[in-house]
């Protein structure tokens, strides 16, 4: 069981409890040693199993903590071990100066050498292909040709691509496509700005390249904005999930820690900024964030004597964006208000004045902070 | 962050560290056993508590590299090579010992022990599992042990840990399923423990 590959179902993990991750071969990399998939995987399924946060916490902190007894072993008592050693070899190579080993074989073995660095260093790309600055083109399944589209018009235009999914592109902007997807991805390359309304294929991802920031959805639609003459990338989802990550231009950084901050999944609503320089990713809400419930499940936002703590879970419904609050202290508080036609943050500033608290957007969710009124 | 084992990265470092070594190459002799000391040590710890042996039987292994070096293919994944060869070396001078201090068995067996203790920001739930949890690992039996340390915390593949402990690969498999099955078994006690003193 243990040596089967744990390609367990999302759903499978349901059941789990922290000492049953602890043990689980998949969770332990994501917490030790993560790739890049291993970030994508565990934050969407955290965010589809918000329940299973303590219970992931837990199991985190435990697969660090764990481990076996180390034997101290000073620095010095280790150095003085391996300079003895030293001298052996030193002794050694002194000895064999006279005895030359054939070119040929020598030659075959530094082949055989450079194969196996190569070998080494075909891993690490494939691991971290996503931050590594490759040639678009190069990306590209064999025999995909590209197609180019810019927009100098005053208005977007609209692409539809071969497999249905549509690229609505921005006035100055520039899309780079394949005629066909033949690939196991779907690869596009944006300069500039775009919404994207990409149509779902079960296997077949799609990328949008935009600059350094990396774009990858299922089936979704997302807005892209990557403009040169910008500072940052922005990009915001509309419907669906999408998982952004940033490529680095060259591989000398310090690998694990890019890989613990890229690979971030949003959420409807959420929008990811991206300074083009620094690839500092900064997770916050859209301008405006837009109601997501399907239209008969929109619900009333007409309230009556009703608790802060029901409103503010009526908005997180109708919004999809986590708002965070003190169930204890806000269900203390009656609120009648009639809000409807107001924007989500007009919707916020109402309730929070009426009951003296106030609100943070942090990190992509809705902070509420006060100290109820019970005192009332 | 501290890891118990050591990462793929330093994995691949250290296996072009190997391939360099096997050229001759002093300056990647002298990183290859910086870079994987610590780990043998650690390694040899759990056969014998003698300090001066283990350190002795690392030597013995890194001057049998150099002498076989050009024997040696550059294939051969360098972390379980080291490890087999520092366990092997371990086994045959605890033999030899024993034949010649007939009564003296200080160096037996595996010996390990879990802990969570050199790690300080648990919380307190955190802790009081992680604490059952290593007490309940450190009454596995000593060949169980060994492989689960293995596994997970060396992140050896079943063949490498069948070959390190001259066993075939089934039976790693059916050590850690024995393993874990009696983890799973006394666990549930344990669980159910927490929770009624949680509701309480």
């Amino acid at each position: 069981m243990v040596f089967e590959k744990q390609n367990q179902d999302m759903n499978e993990y349901g059941h789990f409890g922290a000492e049953d991750f602890v043990w689980n071969e998949a969770f332990r990399r994501w917490v030790l040693v993560p790739t890049q998939e291993d970030h994508v995987f565990w934050e969407s399924w955290q965010s589809e199993n918000p329940h299973k946060a303590a219970v992931i916490a837990q199991a985190r902190e435990l697969v660090q903590a764990i481990g076996p007894r180390l034997e101290h072993l000073p620095e010095s008592e280790k150095n003085r071990s391996i300079g003895e050693i030293m001298e052996h070899f030193d002794d050694r190579a002194l000895s064999e100066v006279s005895s030359h080993t054939p070119l040929l074989r020598s030659f075959w073995f530094r082949a055989a050498c450079l194969l196996l660095l190569l070998a080494g260093f075909a891993t690490l790309f494939t691991r971290y292909n996503m931050r590594k600055q490759t040639g678009f083109e190069q990306l590209l399944a064999a025999g995909e040709m590209l197609k180019e589209v810019s927009n100098d018009a005053q208005k977007t235009i609209r692409i539809t691509l071969q497999d249905g999914s549509s690229v609505t592109l921005d006035p100055g902007s520039r899309l780079s496509y394949p005629e066909h997807f033949t690939g196991s991805k779907r690869l596009v390359q944006l300069s500039g700005g775009a919404f994207f309304d990409i149509v779902k294929e079960p296997g077949r991802p799609f990328y949008v390249y935009a600059g350094k920031v990396v774009t990858k959805v299922l089936g979704t639609s997302f807005h892209v904005r990557s403009f040169n003459n910008e500072k940052e990338v922005s990009v915001s989802v509309k419907t669906g999930r999408v998982a952004v990550f940033t490529r680095e231009n060259d591989l000398s950084d310090d690998m694990d820690e890019i890989s613990e901050q890229s690979g971030v999944v949003i959420e409807p609503n959420q929008q990811l900024i991206v300074a083009q320089k620094t690839t500092r990713i900064t997770k916050t809400l859209v301008p405006n964030p837009e109601i997501v419930a399907a239209p008969e499940k929109v619900p009333s936002f007409n309230f009556e004597d009703s608790p802060v703590s029901e409103i503010l879970k009526t908005l997180h419904t109708a919004y999809g964006i986590e708002i965070i609050f003190d169930e204890n202290i806000m269900k203390n508080c009656p609120v009648t208000a009639t809000l409807t036609d107001l924007s989500l943050y007009e919707k916020l500033d109402l309730i929070c004045n009426a009951v003296g608290a106030s609100y943070e957007v942090i990190d992509g969710r809705i902070i509420v902070d006060g100290k109820g009124c019970q005192a009332r | 962050m501290k890891s118990f084992g050591i990462d793929h990265l330093q994995e691949i470092e250290i296996s072009q560290l190997w391939c360099s070594t096997l050229r001759g190459d002093r300056e990647s002799f002298q990183k290859l056993m910086e870079a994987t000391y610590d780990l043998m040590f650690q390694f040899g710890h759990k056969f014998s508590r003698d300090r001066e042996l283990i350190k002795d039987s690392i030597q013995d292994v890194f001057l049998e590299i150099l002498e076989k070096r050009t024997r040696l293919s550059s294939d051969i994944p360098p972390k379980p090579y080291l490890l087999a060869s520092l366990r092997r070396r371990l086994h045959r001078l605890e033999q030899r010992q024993r034949w010649m201090v007939p009564g003296d068995t200080e160096t037996t067996g595996f010996e390990i022990e879990f802990s969570s203790e050199h790690y300080l920001i648990l919380s307190e739930e955190a802790g009081n599992i992680a604490r059952q949890m290593t007490s309940l690992m450190n009454e596995l039996p000593e060949r169980q042990k060994e492989v689960v340390y293995l596994r997970f915390f060396q992140n050896l593949d079943r063949d490498e840990i069948a070959d390190l402990m001259r066993i075939r690969p089934q039976s790693v498999s059916n050590l850690l399923q024995a393993a874990f099955k009696w983890l799973r078994t006394q666990w549930k006690p344990v669980i159910s423990l927490l929770l009624t003193s949680f509701l309480c």
